[in-house]
């Protein structure tokens, strides 16, 4: 069984990615219980309001290197952060979202019946198996 | 809300709210199912929308969806299906993220030796195995990287085994 701690990068802009790549993704329940088996005992490390600011907006690139190992090494902290992407994250955070090949827009925006479009771009997608980007225009 | 702000807000929320959708339900096709089921609600109840927070108005849309579903498939496990608001419905995703997966970990860490440990640990910190072998003493880098090889090999055949 993968192990997703053991992937941790070292340098710090892989570092960042990584750690970003890791929230954003399906597998952030196993990161994170990962790290409540290494971390849980260990103090809480604590983030001012300005710096989680700059993460909702920005990712972790604006931290410096031992803030984001901090970050990883707390688990409730880890998770509020995760908690606030997913709630208040918004261009940044939804671009990195692109990664986990979300269901394409399919719908019109000038047609009037975009509940119908939504619904037939279901049965497209899940008849395809696939999640290639593609808008439908016109439809 | 005209199908154009529609259009726009999926634009800017729907991957993060897929992302949000994948924690809850944790199987693509139900995710792909949720998502969709969700923005389409959203839709069709447009005109209830109070025109104030639309993201909160979709996740609580999402909320409901999801428990809606999960009170079919398991109706007597679910405590309450009446979240009130997104402070609630953050708690209900931790409670779906933590598992037991991290006591299982946590037991086959004991199997690890000392400086497995203290290996693992320096590593998560950011040493490098130079570093690693002058902390704990050990002739080389070699060493140390020898010792977290064993270190991780244990971990996921102990996991992979449930020798917990």
């Amino acid at each position: 069984m993968k192990l997703f701690i053991f992937d941790i990068p070292h340098n710090k802009d892989e570092l960042v990615l990584w750690l970003e790549d890791m929230i954003m993704s399906e597998n952030f329940e196993r990161f994170y219980n990962e790290i409540i088996a290494l971390y849980e005992q260990k103090v809480s490390f604590g983030i001012s309001d300005k710096k989680l600011s700059e993460i909702i907006v920005g990712g972790f690139a604006n931290l410096d290197e031992n803030t984001i190992r901090k970050i990883i090494r707390d688990p409730d902290l880890l998770l509020k952060i995760h908690n606030k992407i997913l709630f208040e994250g918004e261009q940044y955070w939804n671009s990195k979202a692109l990664r986990l090949q979300p269901p394409v827009k399919a719908f019109n925006i000038h047609s009037e019946d975009v509940e119908s479009a939504i619904a037939v771009h279901i049965a497209q997608v899940h008849r395809a198996g696939t999640f290639a980007v593609a808008k439908v225009a016109g439809a | 809300m005209k199908s154009e702000e529609f259009s726009n807000q999926y634009d800017k929320l729907s991957n993060i709210h897929f992302a949000f959708v994948l924690k809850l339900v944790k199987n693509r096709e139900e995710a792909l199912d949720l998502h969709q089921e969700s923005w389409m609600k959203c839709w069709k109840n447009i005109s209830s929308f109070n025109g104030e927070n639309f993201r909160a108005w979709l996740y609580q849309i999402t909320k409901n969806i999801f428990f809606d579903n999960l009170k079919k498939k398991r109706p007597l496990i679910l405590p309450s299906e009446n979240f009130e608001s997104l402070a609630q419905l953050q708690s209900t995703l931790e409670l779906v993220l933590k598992t037991e997966l991290s006591n299982k970990l946590k037991n086959c860490l004991e199997t690890l030796t000392c400086s497995q440990k203290m290996v693992v640990n320096l590593r998560l910190d950011g040493m490098d195995f130079t570093e690693i072998a002058r902390e704990i003493h050990v002739e080389n880098e070699g060493v140390a990287y020898s010792l977290h090889f064993r270190a991780k090999k244990n971990l996921e055949l102990c996991m992979l085994g449930d020798k917990s």
